[in-house]
């Protein structure tokens, strides 16, 4: 526990230094007035499966953004999501969820501390996960199986952005995540606690740092964390380790992105890993894989650049490569979709800025099989449209 | 404390006492001045070398990015995202909010929401050897 007093230290120290500020900063200007925003995103789709022969249409998600402003170093931020339309008591589907509410304390202008339940700085889509900001009709496949979209955890973040540098620095401690329930073919993703009653007796440590030079920007990401949250009596009952790294699991993840003149590129690669998986298998029989990869390349071109600077026609081809099992022990079974080669192109015109209609074609290779009835191909057609405000 | 633990801990201490380190390599530093009768004054030498400047306001919440658009003329915008009043941070030719990921061009046009208001601008006067910021 002495990480969370490490940190505690630094936000007191934070807070301090928030208070000692405030008098002078709030000195009234018209210009700059405390204020309470609300915005929001959301978006629906259509996808025909072509293997299945079903096609499927849902409001995949309504979100709405709260933030207020307390004082000059001070403010709140908060998003709560409806997904897939409906939250019905006692039926499967549908989620209500907060995706972030978190205090943002100011060092100063260049430097902060979020504190609460907030997305940390993982990969490009879990900071913008808005629609109008990434291409296709759904979140690109790695940034969904390998790294979780909208990856949200409780706890402390820190963020320095020092003026006229080229780089940016966060870093965070939040809580863990818990092996119990990986699932396979999802890595870590049903391991997250989101806000939920969170085992703090393991805890993770995140740090990145991104890189801006003109049209280029560039990260560099890491990701330590325990995923066992029982006492140590009950972990060595089960034969696990427990305590703030017990079991561990990392990851990292390098991207970049170049934007000039309507070109859009953007690559990432990211590996995930879990060293102890044959002991998460023993105890939970979930086929946890002890690594698994995944990157990406896009290129995208606005075709409305020259001509236009509100309107957007966006087309896009994507070329994902994901692998949850390319290393796996020996009491695991592989499932084929686990490993995918995926080709997506589409086109997203904005009609305005923050509106936009989406479609795809999403080509998917999984890795062939004996399994009776297994299609290692789909395509996937899919129709969306997607706002934010 | 297990062993592990401790490493981590040093580690977690090492990576802050880095980003720290590494937060002073700036290419320039911020300027700042006070506000005397609605006006902050900088010195246009400032602009010989560098023809963007982040001005830091007593009495201002938001830093203000001043840039030498052409001989002796001034841009200055408030660094504050007209989405939900976060810091923005200058990127290539523009400007970008980290909490929402919304960009803005030199003019302070929205380029990609959910901003969809532009920025505000302050009043720029060239009174040789200074420039003054209306605020």
């Amino acid at each position: 526990m002495k990480g969370f007093v490490f940190v505690t230290i630094f936000v007191i120290l934070g807070i301090v230094r928030c208070s000692s500020q405030t008098a002078e900063d709030s000195v009234g200007n018209s210009k700059f007035q405390q204020t309470t925003s609300i915005g929001g995103y959301g978006s629906a789709s259509f996808s025909r499966d072509a293997n299945e022969e079903l096609s499927t249409i849902n409001l995949d998600r309504v979100v709405l953004f709260v933030g207020h402003q307390f004082s000059s170093n001070i403010s709140f931020f908060s998003e709560l999501e409806l997904e897939d339309g409906k939250v019905s008591g006692g039926s499967a589907g549908g989620e209500l969820a907060l995706e972030q509410a978190y205090l943002k304390m100011n060092v100063d202008r260049s430097k902060y501390f979020t504190v609460g339940l907030f997305v940390p700085r993982f990969g490009l889509l879990n900071e913008n996960h808005l629609p109008s900001q990434f291409n296709g009709v759904g979140r690109n496949t790695i940034e969904t199986l390998l790294i979780p979209a909208t990856w949200r955890e409780l706890g402390v973040g820190y963020y320095s952005n020092p003026v006229g540098s080229p780089f940016r620095f966060f870093a965070a401690l939040t809580n863990g995540v818990n092996s119990a329930n990986f699932e396979q073919g999802n890595g870590i993703r049903e391991g997250r606690y989101e806000g939920r009653e969170a085992s703090a007796n393991s805890l993770a440590l995140w740090g990145s740092v991104q890189y801006n030079r003109g049209h280029f920007k560039s990260q560099l990401s890491g990701y330590y964390a325990g995923s066992v949250g029982l006492n140590k009596e009950k972990a060595k009952a089960i034969g696990l380790e427990s305590g703030i790294f017990g079991t561990p699991v990392w990851m990292s993840e390098i991207n970049g992105q170049y934007v000039f003149q309507g070109l859009e590129l953007k690559v990432l690669g990211c590996v995930l890993g879990i060293p102890n998986a044959d002991k998460i298998n023993k105890v939970y029989k979930n086929n946890t894989a002890e690594m698994g990869f995944g990157g990406y390349l896009e290129l995208g071109y606005n075709f409305l650049e020259r001509k236009n600077i509100t309107k957007k026609l966006v087309g896009f081809v994507r070329y994902e490569l994901l692998n949850l099992d390319v290393k796996i022990p020996v009491n695991m079974d592989r499932i084929p979709e686990s490993e995918q080669r995926n080709v997506v192109v589409g086109v997203g015109y904005y009609p305005v800025p923050n509106v936009v209609i989406k479609a795809d074609v999403k080509f998917v290779s999984f890795r062939d099989s004996d399994k009776p009835d297994f299609k290692s191909k789909n395509n996937l057609i899919n129709l969306g449209i997607g706002y934010s405000f | 404390m297990e062993r592990w633990d401790f490493c981590n801990l040093c580690l977690l201490a090492g990576a802050g006492f880095l980003t720290e380190t590494l937060s002073g390599c700036t290419k320039y530093a911020v300027f700042n001045t006070i506000k005397e009768k609605g006006v902050a004054r900088i010195p246009l030498a400032l602009f010989e070398n560098q023809k963007q400047q982040i001005v830091r306001i007593s009495g201002v919440d938001y830093d203000v990015a001043v840039t030498e658009v052409a001989k002796g003329e001034f841009k200055a915008v408030v660094l504050k995202c007209s989405h939900a009043a976060f810091e923005l941070l200058p990127n290539g030719d523009g400007y970008e909010c980290p909490n929402h990921g919304s960009t803005f061009n030199a003019d302070g046009v929205p380029t990609k929401g959910p901003a969809e208001k532009k920025l505000t601008f302050l009043k720029c006067v060239v009174d040789y050897p200074v420039l003054k910021l209306v605020v």
